[in-house]
């Protein structure tokens, strides 16, 4: 069975860029899994109790004035991961350490006070504003939260309000002050938002998409907020984006992530001038590139991101991988998978239905897929999965232990892949079998 | 448009383009004003009657939205979406129907054994790629995909342009491409109009506007693009205008690095500056 490597937190990579620092965050091999909800007579009739893997098993670190970039697609886990480390939710297993302090599983009010470190702004300004609170109330809210509001004069208070307001260009600003959510624009809402964080002087920014929304020609204005800002109070952010270009544009180190693990992780520069991993040269090449010279037909992997509560085996992106190998971790849905890509073919749908039947008398547990036999003569019908596994990829082919008949079952059983774990190649660290 | 081409529309959010796509099909609310001219095969398509134009949507020209679950109905089955599209405008039988719908829906990659699912059982791809299958039925010819992949991922987007690339070379349909993603109209389009603020600023083929734009809007938009090898950051001055009360003479000219006194006062007219190229700009020439 398949053992999951831990990442190192030794290994050099994985450690920030800059020197000693006065604020670090250390992920340690951090799990955050759901429970899915389930009816009552799901429960009677099923002890299983499925989950979904949104963060399974990710590990870095980040320091004071560095921008981290946590890079994937939806589904990916990447907002998950965002939420855990400022402890809007618990994690299920692993670490998080705030400058030495363990806090993964501190009660809410023993995290309270150290979230004035960590602020979090989100990719909708809209619903993260109230809408029956002034500009000006949402930005003093964490003061009072925070018990700051009432060691000063209202006059006071009020002069900081205005003063974070300019700092983040929400001007004129002492009319914007009194104004509420829906008298600004989208640009002007994110700006307020991230004034309410900015506040309380956090160490830490946790940005969610926080231009995901913006029209493209206020996003820039955004992002040089948030770049001067860092330059000037030595901020970190967590930059959470599904955009490739502007994780280049702003991060120094990013980490890649495919259902719940990080595929490889390391400086942005080594990452984006030469991407080892598969996926990461997927996510590259499928960038529409604004230049109508550069029209090229690209190599797409194929389907979608497949469902976190049943993550593939072995590397989570073998099924749509194109360089994948016969180790990487074929399973009984693969097969079926196949056998449903068949149908789609008119010269191949009438032979395969009539010897191997409907798809829906096929079932994959693990790595068998497998079908009651009937009438058949078993040897034939063993021939006829052999000989359909040739027209398939050769990887999956190869990755088949035994085509059998058992217990009246034929049943199609795929070799374990090989062991998975992070590797250091060229400065970065990647998730791969081919290296 | 020509048969065959690919027109992009493209503009920051309340530009008009989504509103402009549904006015061809007049599926905008009732009682909304519609003046000017809508020529489709010499036909005016403003001036026709509900039955009338009833005729002509779905089966001349199709529409697919950003959200394919605003078409898809929750209770029906995706195969008899197909047929109820089919025999709402011919008199075909529902096995015709359904032979017509499997050959739509396999050639977008969904299996026969999925025909009888409901849409909430197939991921965002997929969904999109039902809705194409099912603008694709009649064979229009003229397709308005309005946003199609913005819901979508990178790397399904993209499959999803390869798709409707391939489509429009078999069945040499045309494409009305509406989009905020200036990466998608460069990769897709043959030509492109920009809209701002409810006009028409520019119109031109993708080689010239994204090489030689002329609107400084246009030059704005192009320059606030972040893309892989952006090494500054840069945007335009200010907001879009209130629709409402939009600015007199130019409607860029509040926020125009160029704008001179003139800008304030005359709206300017859309000038071919080069052939095929197209511009509302008062001061076109000094940036050819």
């Amino acid at each position: 069975m398949l053992v999951r490597g831990e990442i190192p937190l030794t290994t050099a990579v994985t450690k920030s860029l800059s020197g000693p620092s006065e604020f670090e965050l250390t992920v340690d091999n951090l799990q955050v899994y759901f429970r899915v909800k389930r009816s009552l007579i799901q429960n009677l009739f099923s002890r299983e109790k499925p989950f979904v893997h949104a963060v399974d098993g990710v590990s870095f670190n980040i320091q004071q004035g560095e921008i981290f970039g946590l890079v994937g697609e939806s589904g990916s886990g990447k907002t998950t991961l965002g939420r855990a480390v400022v402890r809007l939710l618990e994690p299920t297993a692993g670490r998080l350490v705030l400058n030495g302090r363990d806090i993964t599983h501190l009660s809410e009010s023993q995290i309270r006070p150290l979230r004035r470190q960590m602020q979090i702004i989100f990719q909708d300004p809209h619903a993260s504003l109230n809408p029956a609170m002034t500009i000006g109330q949402a930005i003093t809210h964490p003061l009072k939260i925070h018990g700051i509001a009432k060691t000063k004069t209202p006059d006071e208070v009020k002069s900081t309000v205005l003063q974070v307001m300019r700092e983040v260009g929400l001007s004129p600003e002492d009319q914007i002050y009194s104004k509420y959510p829906g008298d600004l624009s989208g640009g002007q809402k994110q700006r307020a938002a991230i004034a309410r964080a900015l506040i309380l002087r956090p160490r830490l920014i946790v940005a969610d998409e926080p231009v995901a929304m913006l029209d493209m020609s206020i996003r820039a204005k955004v992002l040089q907020l948030m770049l001067d800002l860092r330059s000037k109070y030595n901020l970190a952010y967590i930059f959470i984006t599904h955009d490739l270009a502007t994780a280049k544009f702003l991060c120094d180190r990013i980490a890649i992530m495919y259902i719940g693990r990080i595929v490889e992780i390391g400086p942005s520069k080594n990452i984006f001038a030469d991407p080892k991993h598969p996926y990461t040269k997927a996510l590259l090449q499928a960038i529409p590139a604004p230049d109508p010279r550069k029209r090229a037909t690209k190599i797409l992997p194929k389907g979608e991101v497949p469902d976190a509560v049943n993550p593939p085996a072995g590397c989570r992106f073998h099924p749509r991988c194109p360089a994948v190998l016969t180790t990487c971790g074929w399973e009984g849905r693969d097969f079926i998978d196949y056998l449903e890509e068949r149908r789609l073919n008119p010269e191949k749908v009438q032979r395969d239905e009539e010897i191997l039947g409907p798809l829906d008398e096929w079932w994959a547990r693990g790595f068998q897929a497998g079908r009651k036999v009937g009438e058949e003569n078993p040897t034939q019908l063993i021939e006829h999965v052999r000989s359909i596994l040739t027209e398939a990829q050769p990887q999956m082919n190869q990755a088949v232990q035994d085509v059998s008949v058992r217990d009246r079952q034929i049943i199609v059983e795929f070799h374990h892949p090989d062991l998975l774990g992070p590797k250091e190649v060229e400065g970065r660290l990647v998730e791969c079998l081919l290296y | 448009m020509i048969n065959g081409e690919t027109l992009g529309i493209v503009g920051e959010t309340g530009c008009g383009k989504s509103t402009f796509g549904k006015s061809i099909l007049g599926v905008l609310p009732p009682k909304t004003q519609v003046e000017g001219r809508i020529l489709f095969k010499g036909r005016n398509l403003a001036r026709l009657t509900e039955p009338e134009i009833r005729a002509i949507r779905g089966k001349e020209i199709a529409l697919i939205f950003q959200d394919p679950m605003t078409r898809l109905n929750p209770l029906m089955r995706v195969e008899d979406h197909f047929v109820e599209e089919i025999s709402a405008h011919k008199s075909s039988s529902r096995s015709e129907a359904r032979k017509k719908a499997a050959d739509a829906l396999g050639s977008m990659g969904i299996p026969e054994s999925r025909f009888r699912n409901y849409p909430h059982e197939f991921s965002g791809g997929m969904r999109q790629r039902i809705m194409i299958a099912m603008a694709i039925v009649l064979q229009p010819s003229l397709l308005i995909a309005d946003e199609p992949t913005t819901s979508l991922d990178v790397i399904t987007e993209a499959q999803i342009l390869q798709i409707l690339e391939d489509l429009k070379r078999t069945y040499s349909m045309s494409l009305l491409l509406i989009t905020h993603n200036l990466g998608i109209i460069a990769e897709v389009c043959d030509r492109v109009a920009v809209f701002y603020a409810g006009k028409v600023v520019e119109l031109g083929s993708v080689e010239d506007i994204f090489a030689h734009p002329i609107h400084p809007y246009t030059q704005g938009l192009l320059a606030s693009v972040i893309y892989l090898d952006s090494r500054e950051l840069r945007s335009i001055e200010g907001f879009p205008p209130d629709l409402l009360s939009p600015p007199p003479g130019c409607r860029f000219h509040p926020r125009c690095p160029y704008a001179q006194q003139v800008c304030q006062e005359t709206v300017p007219p859309l000038v071919e500056f080069k052939p095929g190229h197209f511009a509302a700009c008062l001061f076109g020439e000094k940036f050819l």
